[in-house]
């Protein structure tokens, strides 16, 4: 990988809740938090993880930190049968699939 | 009083163990006036709630609660644990106390030790419904719905997240050590201050920031760490206007960066919390870096709303029989997902009448992580979990054994290896895995007064 995922600092995912995974990056490059910024929605992270978008709850950004963080409603809760990571430590790469897209 | 310092020794009690020494030189050095630190997690799943078990390892338990016990005791300072035995109900708090008074008992201590129970009875809220399809006053936290009584019924255990009340009630009692069970992580550190009359605002924002230890820290240097207990406390200091967090040992610092992403851990809204009896907005919060390790932290606000509690309840949904197995034929592989469902079909069949009945498969090397997400499909060898869950034990395994006993010997179309088609990894080949729970009720429930749902028990050990 030489896109966007590969330069970003942090790339991780983690249970917020029993219900709900969050998506947290910090950039590696401005242009890189720039392009995602300006060019990420619900409908691509939706895609990306195979999920409703109305799943998607929301997608936020703190520019002194090039950061953004994404949550999603998990599609069983953590922990129930068939839940494959009761953790959701292990769910970034959709996303960064997505950010080597959309960073370049 | 113009400060009031608090240390967390540790993010979790019996997650990998706090360095003693490193708390031994942040008592010495920053004098704190109580010790606070959570002792669980929900992010376990709902199995250990259900089952009423701990899930740290029991050596490592006993090592922080002797470690901050005893630095509390030492000091003359109150120390207040959350979430007792992980998932903090009734019998995660007891089997707490048993391990608190074995190690007193050993090296012998008296203390006052304040236990506060946050398990919820099903009568209580059953009576709240009085009679009624639903409980009145609550609202998931998944979907806003209501929590039905025919839920309440069926659960195992239910808890309720206590804030600072409580706690607040039990440093009243004049506790040296507070057990609490089932508390926002959040609001065991805030407790203190906010009983000395610190701004709750603040207090949530410390707390909120400090509940998982040292992750709220970056090393800037090497460390020498214990081997095997090996947590760095964090010291926050709270005043009129502002905290300061800083790490226990210099090699180490809160950074204006590392504060602000510890808002971003495991939480999916970085500027609003949701505590009982009001919300933390750090909209406005900033962050200062004031030495090499220290970050002087402001301007978050608690906005006051009416009380309300996080309901976390379980139900038992079945019993659990597993099995492994790995294939590395082309051609099965190619053909799994139509074998298991023609398998699956089977059992159905078969023990359908037995009693309920579901199979979970996991096809780690293809899309066990990922599942519908995946993309990449190309497997040159899968390993597949079995995941049975039946009404009984005896039927889940049955099941399970049966189903291994057809996929080894199940005729697909191509198939050349008819010796048998897969890589058993394991004899035996079918582990019992006992109670499966699931959770059904992550509801807030609205309530006037604190003391009708948690329970202060004090005890002179």
């Amino acid at each position: 990988m030489s896109g966007a995922a590969a330069r970003a600092k942090v790339l991780r995912s983690k249970n917020a809740g029993p219900f709900v995974i969050t998506l947290d990056v910090i950039f590696g490059t401005q242009a890189d938090f720039d392009a995602v910024r300006g060019s990420i929605d619900p409908a691509l992270i939706a895609q990306a993880y195979a999920i409703p978008v109305g799943d998607v709850i929301g997608i936020d950004f703190v520019p002194e930190l090039k950061a953004m963080k994404a949550s999603y409603r998990r599609r069983r809760p953590c922990g129930h049968p068939g839940d494959p990571d009761c953790y959701g430590m292990n769910q970034e790469q959709p996303l960064a699939r997505l950010l080597d897209r959309l960073g370049g | 009083m113009p400060e009031v310092t608090i240390v967390t020794p540790v993010g979790c009690i019996g997650n990998r163990g706090v360095d003693s020494g490193a708390l031994t030189l942040a008592m010495e050095k920053f004098r704190p006036q109580a010790l606070a630190m959570d002792a669980g997690s929900m992010d376990c799943g709902p199995w250990y709630l259900g089952a009423g078990k701990e899930h740290s390892p029991s050596i490592n338990i006993d090592h922080d609660l002797e470690a901050v016990i005893g630095a509390g005791l030492q000091a003359g300072i109150p120390v207040i644990i959350g979430s007792a035995g992980g998932s903090g109900g009734g019998r995660h708090v007891d089997v707490t106390v048993r391990r608190i008074r074995r190690i007193a008992a050993e090296r012998g201590w008296h203390f006052r030790l304040a236990v506060v129970y946050s398990d919820i009875a099903q009568e209580f809220l059953l009576d709240l419904a009085d009679g009624g399809d639903t409980v009145p006053g609550t609202a998931s936290l998944a979907d806003g719905t209501a929590l039905r009584t025919e839920e309440v019924k069926q659960c195992a255990s239910i808890v309720g997240m206590m804030g600072v009340e409580p706690i607040i009630d039990a440093l009243e009692s004049g506790a040296d050590v507070v057990l609490c069970g089932r508390a926002s992580d959040a609001a065991v550190i805030a407790a203190y201050p906010i009983w000395k009359g610190f701004d709750p605002g603040l207090s949530y924002h410390m707390g909120d920031i400090m509940e998982c230890g040292e992750s709220a820290a970056e090393e800037i240097r090497p460390t020498l760490r214990g081997l095997t207990h090996n947590r760095i406390p964090i010291v926050g200091t709270i005043g009129s206007d502002s905290f300061v967090l800083r790490p226990a040992l210099d090699t180490l610092a809160c950074t204006p960066n590392s504060c602000l992403m510890h808002s971003f851990y495991e939480r999916s809204d970085f500027r609003l919390a949701r505590f009982p009896g009001g919300t933390l907005d750090r909209t406005d919060a900033r962050y200062e870096a004031i030495d090499e390790n220290a970050t002087r932290i402001s301007g978050a606000r608690f906005r006051r709303e009416p009380y309300s509690v996080l309901l976390e309840g379980v139900k038992r949904v079945g019993y659990r029989s597993l099995f492994i197995f790995g294939v590395r034929t082309p051609k099965m592989i190619e053909q799994l997902d139509a074998i298991l469902a023609d398998v699956e079909g089977i059992e159905q069949k078969l023990f359908g009448e037995a009693g309920e009945l579901r199979i979970h498969w996991h096809q780690f090397g293809r899309n066990a992580v990922l599942q519908q997400a995946e993309r990449e499909t190309a497997a040159v060898e899968v390993g597949v979990i079995a995941d049975v869950i039946a009404s009984s034990q005896e039927l889940a395994h049955d099941v399970a054994y049966d189903l291994l006993t057809r996929i080894s010997f199940w005729r697909y179309p191509g198939r050349t290896t008819t010796a048998g088609n897969t890589a058993m990894t394991f004899s035996p080949a079918v582990f019992d895995g006992g109670e499966v729970f699931e959770f059904n009720a992550y509801h807030a429930l609205q309530i006037d007064d604190h003391r009708r749902l948690c329970r202060q028990q004090i005890i002179e050990i």
